[in-house]
């Protein structure tokens, strides 16, 4: 089986920072896409939500794009 | 090392603050900020493993602050952070006293890990945020272009192959 994104890279822990990383996972309109395009394991799509909340908490990422 | 040591090392966590300073405080004033949020963890016995000065940074939303009576909206912060040692006991009061601060627009709080976990540098996503994700281009099979002479040729011999009546066949062309 094709490992995810985050293992094929080597990222161990995603971080709310890293907007660049996070963005790539993101709909046109800044909404978290689903795993099944995304074709993260549970685990990382768990983390990935995780830190695309805080990034918008702090103001990195939108909470919504119109 | 006696067994106490042992025990308050491994008491110890990995802590991360990420703040935004309010965007009307000098460039030149900064250090001393970042020095203000080290100085609450030094008091609260963290030690510091590692950390980014602020840079300004666009926010993706105004955020708002209430100062002496009035609500200002900032669109722009300096961001920083700095990871550090604490015992996890005290991160609630760590927490309570960098809000308090005036100069932080918004800050948070994240067990983290001893190493960096930044990656940004190596992976820049292709598409930019907000640009709609184009439809795939329809595949144009890339056929052998035939003359108007070979067209003819071939017409005329799918023609002399039916056995209709050549006005029918002259009805059909000019459909076509």
């Amino acid at each position: 089986m094709q490992a995810d994104f985050f293992s094929n890279h080597n990222i161990k822990h995603i971080d709310y920072k890293d907007t660049e990383v996070l963005k790539r996972f993101l709909t046109p309109h800044g909404r978290l896409m689903a795993r099944k395009r995304t074709n993260l394991t549970a685990a990382h799509q768990r983390a990935l939500a995780t830190a695309v909340k805080r990034a918008r908490y702090m103001g990195l990422l939108p909470y919504l794009v119109r | 090392m006696s067994n106490t040591e042992v025990q308050e090392a491994s008491d110890l966590r990995v802590y991360e603050v990420g703040f935004h300073l309010l965007p009307k405080i000098a460039e030149a004033e900064m250090p001393a900020e970042v020095e203000k949020i080290k100085a609450i963890l030094s008091t609260h016995g963290a030690s510091v493993i590692a950390e980014e000065t602020p840079r300004m940074t666009q926010l993706s939303y105004p955020m708002s602050r209430a100062e002496a009576g009035k609500r200002d909206r900032y669109n722009q912060a300096w961001f920083g952070w700095v990871k550090f040692e604490l015992d996890p006991t005290q991160v609630k009061s760590v927490e309570e006293e960098i809000s308090r601060m005036v100069t932080i627009l918004r800050m948070i709080i994240i067990s983290t890990v001893r190493e960096s976990t930044r990656s940004s540098k190596l992976f820049v996503s292709e598409r930019p945020m907000g640009e709609a994700i184009k439809k795939p281009e329809m595949h144009k099979g890339e056929g052998k272009k035939l003359s108007d002479a070979e067209i003819d040729t071939a017409v005329d011999e799918l023609v002399a192959g039916t056995e209709e009546p050549a006005a029918a066949v002259a009805e059909t062309e000019v459909a076509a």
